[in-house]
C-alpha cells in the first residue's frame, strides 16, 4: 500500500517561493485503479514524482509498505524507482537508438540481462499485441505502438505500482481509448495499481478512484464500485 | 550495459567517426614514431655490437662525415701497440641518379681496396654479394651497397651517375657495419678529387685491432699516443647511439603527451556533445532506477569503447604508414613490435578513459525530474 501523509512540496523559482503540494493526503490500495485530473500547474505531476521516488516532499511521509521513502537518499531512491515503480510517460521516452524489445530492458540493465528477463520482455510485448515488432526501432512504430511499449517497460521489474503521467496526451481519441482499456485489463488481471495523471476527462469513468487537484491540494471527488 | 555503449556510440555514426579518426591519427603518429627510434636500435646498434673495430675521427667532429684528418697520422696510428691493421677513408654526402629533389641522405666512402683487403675481416670487401672489388685507387668505379642497388635497380655493369658524373658498377657488397648499408664506395683518390677535402685529407681510419677483445683498450692507446683524434670501438659508438635513441624517444615521447592531451580533449567533447544530446534520455533512465553510479559506468563504457576503435584503426594506420611510407623513405626498416602495438592500445584507451571522466560526472549528475519536464 502507498500513503502519502500531509505531503507539502515547495519550490523555489528565483526568490519566489512555489506551493505545489499543500498537505496532500492519499491512500492507494493493491489493485486501485486512480485517476488524477487537474488543469495544468495544479500540482499533478510533482504529487506523481513524489509517489514515485523521484523527488522528496519538503515535509509529510510517503510510506510504501510502511516504509517512509522520504527519508531515502538518491542511491536507495534508484533502486526503489527501479524495483518497486513503473513510469509511463507522455510522450512515451523510447530510446530511438533501440528495438523495442531492447527498450522494454533497459531498466534492467543495471542488474544484467538474464534469458529469463529477456522472455519476460518478450511476453510483456506480445500480451500488449506487439510479438510482430520486437526488433523494431521506435521511429518505425505508431503513437499506440509506442505507448504500448512503454506500458510493456513500466512492468518488465514487476512494479507494486504503475505510475502514468498524461499517458493518452499524445494520442487520438481511439488509441488513447486502447492504451486505457490496456492498462485497465492490465490492473484487473494482475491486482496490478495504478495512478494515472490526465487532464482528459473522456476516460474518468473508467476508474475506481477519482481525485481533482487544484492549487495543490487533492480532492476526493468518487469511488466507483 | 556494453551493447547499450555501443549503441548510444551509433547513434551519431559521423561525430564517433570522425573522433576515431582523429585519434587513430595521433595513434598512428605515436606509434610510428617509435616504430622508427625501434628500427633504428635493431638495424644500427645490433650491427654495431657485433663488430670489433676502431673508428678514428677528428677530435672535434660531430660525426665521420664531417671528420678531416691529415693522412699522415695514419703512420701515427699503425704505430700504436695492438693496432693490426689500419684503413683510411673519406665520407662525403653525394645525389645518386638524376633526382634533383634529394628524399633519402646517401654517403659515399672513398677507400683504398689494398688497405681493406689487408684487414683480417675486410669491412667492406667482406660482404661482397655480387661482382668484384675495384682495383687501384682512382676512376670512375663504384662499388654499391646492396640497398642502393636495390634502390636504383643497378647491376654488376651497370653505370650509375653520381654527383653527376658516370661511375661503372663493379661490385655489390653487403657491409656487416649496418652504417654502411646506404652507402655507395668509390676510389680513394676519387672520393679526394670529389669531396672537397683536401688531397692529404681523409675522414676517417678504420683500425682493425690485433686482439678484437682489446678493442676498447686499443681506442684509448690511440687517443694518447695521437694527438688532435678520438678513437671509439664501433661498439662504443652502439653506446652513443644507444643514449642517442634514448634522447630520441624522449623527444618523441613529449611529442605523444601533447597528441595525448590533444586527444583526450577530443573524446571529451565528443563524449560531452552525445551527454548533452542525450539529458532527457538519461533523465529517463535514472527515473527508471539507473543510479548515478550506473549513469557513470555507461558513460565510462562508451569511452572505452571509443578507445578500443581508436587503438584499432591507430595501430591499423600504423601499419599502412610503414608498408605504404616509412620502410620506402627511410634506409632502414622501422619496426612495430608486439610491445609498440600494446603501448598504442593502451595510449587510445588511457586517452578515452581520462576523455570520459568529465563527460560521465555531467551525465551522472542529470536531474530525472529536470530532464524529463524538459523532454
Amino acid at each position: 500500500m502507498i500513503v502519502l501523509d500531509k505531503v507539502t512540496k515547495v519550490y523555489k523559482v528565483g526568490e519566489t517561493e512555489v506551493h505545489a503540494l499543500k498537505g496532500v493526503s492519499l491512500k492507494v490500495r493493491p489493485g486501485d485503479f486512480v485517476f488524477i485530473v487537474g488543469p495544468s500547474g495544479s500540482g499533478k505531476t510533482t504529487l506523481l514524482e513524489i509517489m514515485g521516488g523521484l523527488m522528496t516532499p519538503t515535509s509529510g511521509r510517503v510510506l510504501i509498505d510502511g516504509k517512509d521513502i522520504s527519508k531515502f537518499n538518491d542511491w536507495q531512491l534508484s533502486l526503489f524507482r527501479r524495483n518497486r515503480i513503473g513510469f509511463v510517460f507522455q510522450n512515451f521516452n523510447l530510446i530511438p537508438s533501440l528495438t523495442a524489445l531492447e527498450n522494454v530492458l533497459v531498466p534492467m540493465i543495471p542488474e544484467g540481462i538474464t534469458k529469463s528477463l529477456e522472455k519476460r520482455a518478450r511476453e510483456l510485448l506480445k500480451e500488449m499485441g506487439l510479438g510482430h515488432r520486437l526488433h523494431h526501432t521506435p521511429g518505425q512504430l505508431s503513437g499506440g505502438e509506442k505507448q504500448r511499449v512503454a506500458i510493456a517497460r513500466a512492468l518488465i521489474n514487476e512494479p507494486l505500482i504503475v505510475l502514468a503521467d498524461e499517458p493518452t496526451g499524445e494520442l487520438d481519441t481511439a488509441t488513447g481509448a486502447m492504451i486505457m482499456d490496456y492498462m485497465r485489463k492490465l490492473n484487473k488481471e494482475n491486482n496490478l495499481s495504478f495512478v494515472i495523471v490526465t487532464h482528459d476527462v473522456e476516460y474518468i469513468r473508467k476508474s475506481d478512484k477519482l481525485y481533482r487537484i487544484k492549487d495543490g491540494l487533492l480532492h476526493h471527488v468518487r469511488r466507483v464500485g | 550495459m556494453l551493447l547499450f555503449a555501443v549503441k548510444s556510440l551509433s547513434r551519431n555514426k559521423t561525430r564517433t567517426g570522425l573522433t576515431v579518426l582523429g585519434l587513430a591519427v595521433a595513434v598512428m603518429g605515436v606509434v610510428s614514431l617509435l616504430s622508427i627510434s625501434e628500427g633504428l636500435r635493431e638495424s644500427v646498434i645490433s650491427s654495431l655490437e657485433k663488430v670489433q673495430l676502431v673508428l678514428v675521427t677528428s677530435e672535434d667532429a660531430m660525426g665521420p662525415s664531417v671528420s678531416v684528418l691529415d693522412e699522415s697520422l695514419m703512420s701515427d696510428v699503425q704505430r700504436v701497440e695492438g693496432a693490426r691493421t689500419v684503413a683510411e677513408a673519406v665520407i662525403y654526402p653525394v645525389v645518386v641518379g638524376e633526382e634533383r629533389a634529394v628524399t633519402t641522405p646517401v654517403f659515399a666512402m672513398g677507400i683504398d681496396p689494398g688497405q681493406d683487403k689487408s684487414m683480417k675481416n675486410p669491412v667492406i670487401s667482406g660482404g661482397l654479394v655480387a661482382g668484384s672489388m675495384f682495383s687501384g685507387t682512382s676512376g670512375h668505379k663504384v662499388l654499391l651497397s646492396k640497398k642502393i642497388a636495390d634502390k636504383y635497380k643497378k647491376k654488376v655493369g651497370d653505370t650509375i651517375t653520381i654527383n653527376g658524373v658516370k661511375y661503372k658498377v663493379t661490385g655489390i657488397t653487403d657491409p656487416k657495419i649496418s652504417i654502411l648499408n646506404s652507402m655507395v664506395f668509390v676510389p680513394l683518390d676519387t672520393a679526394k678529387q670529389y669531396s672537397g677535402k683536401g688531397q692529404d685529407k681523409v675522414s676517417v681510419f678504420f683500425v682493425e685491432p690485433e686482439d678484437p677483445e682489446q678493442a676498447s683498450a686499443l681506442a684509448r692507446r690511440i687517443e694518447l699516443s695521437v694527438s688532435g683524434v678520438s678513437a671509439n670501438t664501433v661498439s662504443e659508438m652502439a653506446g652513443t647511439a644507444e643514449s642517442l635513441l634514448a634522447e630520441i624517444d624522449a623527444f618523441f615521447v613529449l611529442i605523444s603527451s601533447f597528441s595525448i592531451v590533444v586527444g583526450a580533449l577530443i573524446v571529451m567533447n565528443t563524449l560531452y556533445m552525445n551527454v548533452l544530446d542525450r539529458t532527457a534520455e538519461i533523465g529517463v533512465l535514472r527515473a527508471m532506477g539507473w543510479t548515478k553510479d550506473d549513469v557513470m559506468k555507461e558513460v565510462m563504457l562508451e569511452s572505452f569503447v571509443l578507445g578500443i576503435m581508436i587503438s584499432g584503426a591507430g595501430i591499423a594506420l600504423s601499419h599502412v604508414l610503414k608498408y605504404a611510407v616509412l620502410d620506402n623513405l627511410l634506409t632502414f626498416p622501422t619496426t612495430i613490435t608486439p610491445w609498440l602495438m600494446l603501448a598504442g592500445f593502451l595510449l587510445a584507451v588511457t586517452v578515452s578513459l581520462l576523455g570520459g571522466v568529465y563527460p560521465a560526472m555531467k551525465a551522472a549528475g542529470v536531474d530525472p525530474v529536470t530532464a524529463i519536464r524538459t523532454e
